[in-house]
């Protein structure tokens, strides 16, 4: 039976371990974090090893939902989890059957959503994670007890043991075997309980819809809503009933509306019954002060932590910049050689140029910056994977509340830290739409890893040969640091004038779990790590690629024969009069430098004549007082298709592609009499704040659902940019760092 | 009157009592285990600040920490 499919859902508490059980169960790559939050829509995937069920069940499909406390939504993000329990995922129905996942470390939490499920009354299974914790910490679970108490399967699902997913196969076979399974009432007192039987008939019966009315389920778990609202919206007649039954059953505290008494009674009624049934079953030694709180003690301390957070970035770009040098270096040399092979290899002409010149020059210089990536990537899957996450939110509640956001919202921002993209998606769990928004709207402002080989390039040109301060800290890596920052802070300032504005609203009240530390597993890390460079080199072999092939076409044609032969002459005649070997050495090197410049202004020359150079002179006016020339403004303009092709479209138009001895581009752009530190940052300032990517502004149109807050983003970023860029220029002539 | 959970000194532990004033809030609050008769422990007094909530650790800014009443 090839179309029948049996959709089951993993659902349970945010960083419960759902997302590492689905990868499990379906050999997967879903991301996983030590972070409430990870995982913010639903996946889907099939159970890899089918021959674990009965031929008759047809294909198991899993989908891997984000976490939620409740199935009363607080964020879009946890609304996936009641949309797709009652709906299905987009494109597909409601799933039959259910995998509870369920943290021992954190039980009797964890079941007060696993209770809610039970009261839909699908087969379900529980799965216990983190058990490896459990025994680790001595503590004991009566499994066999557990799942008498609950009504239905409970199963060991233990990280690493390959006997986990026939284990929960047979368990969930096991669920589905019970005819109209079992389902679970949990119940304040029996009057309600009537009450509420008597509802779902009635709600049954006028709606026909056997599945949500007729055990009365949906009636009960949206009883536990104060207000069923926009992420979970119940039907104004189920509203009404719910609101004729409370003002019948809770007229106790006089001043609480009797909805809201009756919500709290839900819940409270729940964790009633696992405190008297399951609390029990459990043995874990309530150790006074854990591991982690003593970590804490330190990370969450208000002085020592911020510090531990500015020196954990410190060393990070430290790390950039010394730790990946050698390997640039290498990978440098292996273009500059393959570049210089070519151009020897294959006749003169279009082909060579374009592959020499165009390719090699171009993309040779962005993969250049691949161990860079590598390095940022490892340290943030660190820290993801860590607990640290949660632990930045906590510390930096404070400086958000400053601008009117909560700690939460720096979360999304310093994944920007990677990409704006997942970063803009993952604002899903804040949980109201304007704190949202601006969250959105600033991230970003975060730099991105797509800079980092613009940064990189020109903080190693204009900045590493200066010497160190204090003899440790390279001062290109404190050029990074400070571009960080400038972003962050210019990203803040903005939360706070968006607020102030535009989006207004009082500043939200946070609540978050942090999760207990963990060592990352090293292979979680290289992963997230192999991925990104994987992308990141892909990135380089198609739109990068690509623009570089376009811009290599616009920055060559049309020729100018004429100036190339005038110029050409000029540089034979020079080398003839070439001084001998054994001149002294002064007078060789003032030749060599003179060679040099006037095949620069050759170069210069035959480029202004081309479509790219008449497209650079014609924005030149705007960019002029930046401090950019046209090698700029034409690489500004192909950044649009991705920040990395500035450099590429340096590469090419400073011709470096068969560069062997020289640093390559490097080299070039100090050689360059119009650039110089002053405008080096000020092109670093402008990629700090500027508007360059088109596939963040669709990011934000679809989380936004309406394209006004992308038009907005292109705005402001480019006029910041613009401003910033000016005033850092001006300010670096002042500071006398326009000398060459 | 009760004491909230922002005027617990730190390392004391005390039974929830009631939530009062952040009805959306309030009930995320119970629905993470806030309930009456709940042992917390506040590890970390502050902005936010940080409590122990069964074998859990929950961060909570000030308004909600006042919302928690002790006793
Ligand atoms: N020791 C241990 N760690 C686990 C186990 N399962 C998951 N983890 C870790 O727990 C953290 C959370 O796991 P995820 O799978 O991302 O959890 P999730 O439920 O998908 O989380 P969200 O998507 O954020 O809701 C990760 O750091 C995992 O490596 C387990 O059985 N034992
Ligand atoms: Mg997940």
């Amino acid at each position: 039976m090839q179309d029948q499919i049996l959709r089951v859902a993993v659902t349970g508490n945010p960083n419960a371990g759902k997302s590492t059980l689905f990868n499990t169960l379906t050999q997967g790559r879903e991301k996983t974090g030590n972070y409430p939050g990870i995982t913010i829509e639903a996946k889907r995937g099939d159970w890899h090893d089918r021959s674990l069920f009965p031929q008759a069940l047809g294909r198991v499909e899993l989908l891997d939902l984000p976490g939620a406390y409740s199935l009363h939504a607080h964020s879009p993000e946890e609304a996936v989890s009641y949309r797709v329990l009652s709906d299905g995922a987009p494109g597909s129905e409601a799933p039959q059957a259910l995998i509870v996942v369920v943290d021992v470390m954190n039980l009797e939490r964890n079941l007060f959503y696993a209770l809610q499920l039970l009261e839909l009354g699908r087969p379900t299974v529980v799965a216990l994670s983190m058990t490896d914790r459990l025994a680790a910490q001595g503590g004991t679970l009566q499994l066999q007890r557990l799942a008498e108490v609950l009504g239905v399967p409970v199963v060991d699902v233990r990280r690493d043991d390959p006997a986990t997913p026939k284990r929960l196969a047979d368990a969930l076979v096991q669920a589905l075997a019970v005819p109209g399974a079992e389902r679970r009432w949990f119940w304040p007192d029996a009057p309600l309980e009537a009450s509420f039987r008597d509802l779902a008939d009635r709600l049954s019966a006028a709606t026909g819809s056997e599945r949500r009315g007729a055990d009365g389920t949906l009636g009960w778990w949206l009883s536990s809503q104060v207000d069923a609202g926009e992420l979970t919206p119940a039907s104004a007649t189920l509203r009404s009933e719910l609101d004729a039954l409370a003002e019948r059953y809770f007229m106790g505290e006089p001043g609480v509306p009797a909805r809201d008494q009756m919500a709290r009674a839900a819940i409270e009624a729940r964790y009633a019954w696992i405190d008297r049934k399951v609390a029990p079953l459990l043995d874990l030694p309530a150790t006074a002060e854990s591991r982690s709180d003593r970590i804490d003690r330190v990370v969450t301390h208000p002085v020592a932590g911020p510090l531990l957070f500015l020196a954990t970035m410190g060393l990070l770009f430290q790390l950039m910049f010394v730790g990946a040098d050698p390997l640039i270096s290498r990978i440098e040399g292996a273009f500059g050689a393959l570049g210089g092979w070519l151009s020897e290899a294959l006749p003169q002409g279009p082909l060579n140029d374009l592959l020499v010149n165009g390719i090699v020059a171009g993309v040779g210089s962005v993969v250049v910056f691949l161990p860079q990536i590598a390095i940022l990537f490892a340290l943030l899957a660190f820290l993801d994977g860590c607990g640290y996450l949660a632990r930045t939110a906590f510390l930096m509640d404070r400086v958000m509340a400053r601008v009117g956001l909560h700690g939460k919202s720096f979360v999304p921002m310093l994944s920007s830290f990677a990409c704006a993209i997942p970063g803009i998606a993952s604002t899903r769990t804040i949980e109201r739409e304007n704190d949202r928004f601006i969250t959105i709207l600033v991230a970003p402002l975060m730099t991105c890893s797509a800079r980092l080989p613009v940064y990189a390039l020109l903080l190693a040109t204009f900045f590493s040969d200066r010497p160190a301060i204090g003899g440790v800290i390279n001062q290109a890596a404190l050029g990074l640091f400070l571009l960080y920052f400038l972003g962050t802070a210019g990203a803040l300032a903005m939360a706070w004038l968006l607020r102030k504005t535009l989006l207004p609203g009082s500043r939200p009240p946070l609540i978050l779990e942090l999760p207990p530390y963990r060592l990352p597993r090293a292979r979680d890390v290289w992963y997230e790590v192999r991925e990104r460079c994987i992308g990141f080199a892909k990135d380089a072999g198609t739109v990068i690629l690509a623009t570089t092939i376009l811009l290599w076409a616009a920055m060559t044609y049309p020729r100018s024969p004429e100036v190339e032969a005038r110029f050409d002459a000029q540089l034979s005649a020079l080398h003839e009069a070439a001084p001998a070997a054994d001149a002294p050495i002064a007078g060789v090197e003032a030749h060599r430098v003179q060679v040099l410049r006037l095949q620069q202004e050759r170069h210069q020359a035959v480029t202004e004549r081309t479509v790219a150079g008449r497209v650079g002179n014609f924005i030149l006016p705007v960019l002029e007082p930046l401090g950019f020339n046209e090698q700029i403004s034409i690489g500004l303009i192909a950044s649009l298709a991705a920040r990395e092709v500035l450099v590429s479209s340096l590469g090419v138009s400073y011709g470096v592609g068969d560069d062997e001895e020289s640093q390559g581009l490097r080299m070039a752009l100090r050689n360059d009499p119009r650039m110089n530190r002053a405008t080096a940052i000020s092109i670093l300032v402008w990629f700090v704040f500027a508007f360059q990517c088109f596939a963040t502004a669709s990011a934000v149109r679809r989380e936004t659902r309406s394209w006004k807050w992308p038009a907005l983003l292109v705005g402001y970023q480019t006029v910041l940019a613009w401003v910033a860029a000016f005033v850092a220029y001006r300010g670096a002539l002042w500071l006398g760092l326009g000398a060459p | 009157m009760h004491p909230t959970l922002a005027q617990l000194p730190a390392g004391r532990i005390a039974r929830v009592t009631d939530l009062r004033g952040c009805a959306e809030s309030c009930q995320r609050l119970m629905e993470m285990g806030f309930t009456r008769g709940t042992l917390v422990e506040v590890l970390l007094r502050g902005t936010p600040s940080l409590i122990r909530l069964r074998h859990g650790r929950v961060t909570l800014s000030s308004e909600l920490a006042q919302a928690v009443l002790v006793g």
